[in-house]
């Protein structure tokens, strides 16, 4: 078998950013000579007959908020323009171990507190966001510069922008990517994860960053996959063409031979159980660099969500831990009979870069973040594992379905989802010219 | 009126006062509305009981239970 030289690889990556990044706006730093000397050290290896792993001289993007030894770690904020990592995150290690060249890191939202991410646009419509708060990683996918990224979730950060820019984004279980040296925003919501074209490449990302291999890569047959898809009035919020996609998905998937009934999750309630967790403890993590330099460099919703935080009552984050427990029971139930739960990633696909407000299938408008987070949100307060796949397109743009997964059962999780990509076809790529 | 009474009293409650920008406590004050009807949403939803413990954890919620 031919194998690419990591070089080429590293090459054709650069020249991909190059060419359009500076449209795009996906990487915050590129890490050109270094990534071409670790090809150079991944080549020779090769040549010498000793192969890393699994991605041996493959290019992968880091996530601005994970530590990349000697590359700043700036959090997409000013205030850390000098935060020069001593040493890779334990997952960054991982790559290196399995192999992979880090070519630089990729813009994310403020502290990873938004679904906007500034100054990354989408591949498929410029005007667009592309989602966040890992947009970088997602629009770099989505273009083509990479085929491998890092992604961080604590309220959909992963899913929001795969789902925004026609990727695979996977939300692995709670803990099973490590995410000491990545900057906090919730100790007990945040999770690490991959974004990739395609599912097999998503767990394949995975597989090295949690560093447990995969049991074996047949995908599930569709014939006794049983698919409880989620309805209700939490989803009426759903545009309905979204919701046309789905019922389009779930239609190819009955006649492939899954077996599909509806079924309903308080997800509003553990949405608001997120909530009530996230902003103390990110008020708690912001507690020294806040006292060390004060408001400036802090953005008003990064300031104002750490100033609730700080005055947030103690009987309402203890309320959304304690529900945690009832919402993970009662996902963990409806999973003892289905192999997964179906529902859209978001409910509207990729908001205008210009727009305060969403208007919502249920006629409401709201805010952008409130609307994005509105259903993906959930699954950080049951720490399940939720991929999320593009499955169609409406107005040129994509839409993308999570599916959840047990608490523990990522790569059971990963062969359903590859079941059911292979069952939506969606083969869409954006169109970019240089 | 009520938000703004409702901010001012959490932010005296730890020290704080009231932003003097407006536009910084508009933001405040949009955000507080929504956390707070969050909290109202979480409370008529999960019916709490002494038996339903904290849990930092959702990978271990079985043992927290």
């Amino acid at each position: 078998m031919q194998v690419t030289s990591s070089a080429a690889l590293v090459e054709e990556a650069l020249e991909r950013i190059e060419a359009l990044d500076g449209r795009l706006g996906a990487f915050v730093t590129v890490l050109a000579a270094q990534a071409r000397a670790e090809a150079a050290e991944r080549d020779a290896e090769r040549t010498a007959g000793r192969v890393r792993g699994p991605l041996h001289g493959v290019p992968v993007a880091v996530k601005d908020l994970v530590d990349v030894a000697g590359v700043v770690t700036a959090a997409g904020s000013p205030k850390l323009t000098a935060n020069r990592a001593e040493r890779d995150a334990p997952v960054v290690e991982g790559l290196r171990a399995a192999g992979a060249v880090v070519i630089g890191k990729t813009r994310t939202h403020e502290f990873a507190y938004g679904v906007l991410t500034p100054g990354t646009v989408n591949p498929w419509d410029e005007t667009r966001i592309a989602g966040g708060s890992s947009g970088g990683s997602a629009a770099a996918v989505a273009a083509g510069l990479v085929r491998f990224a890092m992604g961080s979730d604590t309220a959909g950060s992963i899913r929001i922008p795969a789902a925004c820019c026609g990727v695979v984004g996977f939300k692995p279980t709670y803990g099973a990517v490590p995410a000491a040296g990545v900057f906090p925003l919730s100790w007990s919501c945040d999770h690490v994860g991959p974004i990739a074209p395609g599912v097999a490449e998503a767990g394949l990302l995975f597989e090295v960053m949690s560093g447990v291999s995969a049991p074996g890569p047949a995908p599930a047959p569709l014939d006794p996959l049983r698919v409880g898809r989620l309805v209700g009035e939490d989803l009426a919020l759903v545009d309905p063409a979204v919701s046309d996609v789905l019922d389009g998905l779930c239609a190819r998937l009955e006649r492939g031979g899954a077996r599909i009934n509806e079924v309903e999750l308080p997800l509003r309630a553990a949405r608001s159980a997120v909530a009530t967790i996230v902003l103390p403890e990110m008020a708690s993590a912001h507690a020294q660099l806040l006292a060390a330099t004060g408001e400036k460099g802090y953005g008003r919703r990064v300031l104002a969500a750490i100033r609730l935080g700080q005055s947030a009552l103690a009987t309402e984050y203890l309320a959304g831990l304690r529900y945690r427990g009832r919402f993970v029971a009662l996902v963990e139930r409806m999973l003892e009979e289905r192999d997964a739960l179906l529902l859209p990633t978001i409910p509207v696909v990729a908001p205008e870069i210009a727009s305060h407000t969403v208007r919502l299938g249920d006629g409401s408008a709201v805010g952008v973040q409130v609307a994005l987070t509105a259903l993906p949100g959930a699954f950080n307060c049951s720490g399940s594992p939720v991929v999320s796949l593009p499955v169609g397109l409406v107005d040129g743009l994509p839409v993308g379905a999570s599916l959840v997964g047990r608490i523990g059962g990522d790569y059971e999780l990963l062969r359903v989802a590859a079941a059911v990509e292979a069952a939506a076809h969606f083969a869409a790529r954006p169109v970019l010219h240089a | 009126m009520e938000i703004t009474e409702a901010l001012r009293a959490r932010l005296a409650a730890v020290g704080m006062e009231l932003p003097a920008d407006a536009r910084d406590r508009e933001q405040m004050e949009r955000d507080l509305s929504i956390h707070l009807a969050r909290v109202a949403e979480l409370d008529r939803a999960a019916d709490l009981r002494p038996e339903d413990p904290p849990c930092t954890d959702p990978t271990r919620a079985a043992e927290c239970r």
